[in-house]
């Protein structure tokens, strides 16, 4: 059985704004997805359908087999939630209020502790007085605690410092292999394809593209520079974008055959050359 | 959810809306009892004056369908302190009701509240079996201070009978008011306390004018809850007319359900 299962959904709200369209995708129990777009792509209107607080007018969202809006309760059994816009009862402590979750989840207090202790969140602080950072862990140690099966968790890492963003890639780790399923969203592919083993790329709330993270980066672009002594070449290979020339000194990105390249380089009166790999975030923006 | 863990789930969730609104809750039973207290206090000098006025303006002002006659502490209470609880506890207790709903939607915490392991039928009625008990808890507390201050103003005075009356008057009223306030709340997306202001003020004021035109137009006595409050007396405490309670039990369940409904199928965007 597959842990996620969203198959043609659409949704367009009552402006008559197509929030997403044909959208399909699973998740498999043990993988982690990692589910990129800009804002506004369509991200948030697709999480906001698997966790049953939206309605779609055609396709499918299930989780675990059941159908997240008739069925929400069954389907929302097993399932952590970080959504993107946090907003907690401000007049309750962080112990309250995850007690109170944990009794709304039917979930025993567990983990509350040691979870606590690993993201450093003050049990005593009012959830009110808490900074941005703060309620984003306060959101991922509930999402964690009912230790679920499926984890859905929609800009996640938003307002954590880098030590808490390894702390939460780490722990993400450690409920991958434990078999959870979890659903990564973001609107930076560089922050989470270290832990993704797929990505869905999604544009205008269509899904443009879902790839297994290696096979993206092995089709990585190149980031070409180099700079001639006389000559002022025409570039003619194929695979070229971003052409900036600036008197003898070329820059453009790569994407195809090396061989190629390495000929076409090979042919000129270079002074010299440098081949990067290109910044797998800004390989992701060619999808924008 | 089955048994011991809905159980859990649903009561966190209902003792959660007496937390979360206990600030408002204690300033609004401490001010409607205080302007009680206040109201019950005068009547001593309230007494002495109406013995004060000529007879034949007594007679003119009754005729004009005034009774400024309080032969004892409980007419009083029936004829002013009912008219705030009324009104008062009206307004608390649907701005209460409505607070509980809109107050997850304002502030976003639908995010994690509607996507756990309960239904939003469970988490809806677990709301407004909050709201039901507040009705309950707020007239008994009212009595309360009620008959205290009675006791001590004029404890030969008391009729047990009418105050009990007036106050199950109350219990029911506040309970509609609740009902249709709550449920007009499921309906809206848009947040606001308008409309459960506007509800318990329009009806208690339309229910004024319809009792000073009711020898003209009885019919429009019907058309608010408020009618028993203008027409129970010390001596017929249950000579009143219960058909506008009737018309809006009718009007507040249909709502209820409907509100329902429409609040299971509505997005949370």
């Amino acid at each position: 059985m597959l842990a996620i299962e969203v198959a043609d959904a659409k949704k367009t709200y009552d402006n008559k704004i197509v929030g997403i369209e044909k959208v399909t995708f699973n998740i498999k129990y043990g993988e982690v997805f990692g589910y990129i777009g800009p804002n506004g792509a369509g991200k948030s209107t697709t999480i906001r359908a698997l966790m049953g607080l939206l309605r779609l007018d055609s396709g499918l969202v299930n989780i675990e087999g059941h159908d997240c809006f008739t069925d929400g309760v069954n389907a929302r059994e097993n399932v952590g939630y970080v959504p993107s816009e946090l907003s907690f009862y401000n007049s309750m402590t962080v112990r309250k209020y995850l007690e109170f979750m944990m009794k709304q989840k039917g979930r025993g207090f567990e983990r509350i502790d040691d979870l606590c202790t690993y993201f450093e969140l003050n049990q005593n602080r009012k959830t009110g007085e808490l900074s941005l950072g703060n309620k984003k862990k306060l959101a991922i140690v509930c999402a964690l605690a009912c230790s679920p099966k499926v984890l859905i968790m929609d800009e996640a890492t938003t307002g954590l410092d880098p030590i808490m963003q390894q702390k939460f890639f780490e722990q993400i780790e450690k409920e991958k292999k434990k078999g959870t399923a979890i659903l990564l969203s973001s609107h930076n592919l560089n922050e989470i394809q270290r832990c993704c083993d797929r990505v869905g790329i999604i544009k205008n709330g269509t899904l443009v593209a879902v790839k297994e993270i290696g096979e993206f980066k092995s089709k990585l672009m190149k980031r070409v520079t180099f700079e001639t002594k006389y000559s002022h070449p025409e570039i003619t290979i194929d695979g070229v974008e971003n052409l900036k020339v600036d008197g003898n000194r070329y820059e453009f990105n790569y994407h195809g055959d090396m061989k190629a390249l390495n000929d076409f380089i090979a042919s000129l009166d270079i002074v010299n050359v440098s081949i990067v790999d290109v910044d797998l975030n800004e390989e992701f923006m060619r999808w924008y | 959810m089955q048994g011991e863990r809905f159980r859990r789930a649903t009561n966190s969730l209902y003792s959660l809306e007496f937390k979360l609104q206990r600030k408002s809750t204690f300033w609004w039973i401490g001010v409607l009892g205080v302007l009680m207290i206040l109201e019950l206090l005068l009547y001593p000098l309230v007494d002495m004056l109406m013995g004060t006025i000529p007879e034949d303006i007594l007679e003119e002002m009754e005729q004009m369908g005034m009774s400024f006659e309080f032969p004892s502490v409980t007419a009083y209470f029936l004829m002013q302190g009912a008219q705030v609880l009324a009104l008062g506890g009206g307004l608390f207790l649907c701005c209460y009701c409505a607070n509980t709903i809109m107050r997850d939607f304002r502030g976003k915490q639908s995010e994690l509240l509607y996507t756990n392991a309960l239904s939003r039928q469970d988490i809806v009625l677990t709301k407004f079996a909050s709201a039901v008990t507040m009705v309950v808890v707020f007239n008994v507390l009212m009595l309360a201070i009620e008959l205290v201050c009675m006791c001590i103003i004029d404890i030969n005075g008391i009729s047990i009978v009418p105050i009990l009356a007036m106050f199950l008057y109350s219990i029911i009223l506040h309970l509609l008011l609740v009902t249709i306030t709550f449920s007009i709340y499921l309906l809206k997306k848009k947040s606001g306390y308008g409309i459960a202001i506007a509800i318990p003020l329009l009806l208690y004021f339309f229910g004024a004018i319809a009792y000073a035109v009711s020898l003209d137009v009885p019919f429009l006595m019907y058309l608010t809850p408020y009618t028993p409050f203008y027409e129970i007396t010390a001596e017929a405490p249950f000579d009143v007319n219960f058909y506008s309670f009737i018309i809006y039990a009718v009007v507040a369940i249909a709502l209820f359900v409907w509100g329902l409904l429409k609040f299971k199928k509505r997005d949370f965007a």
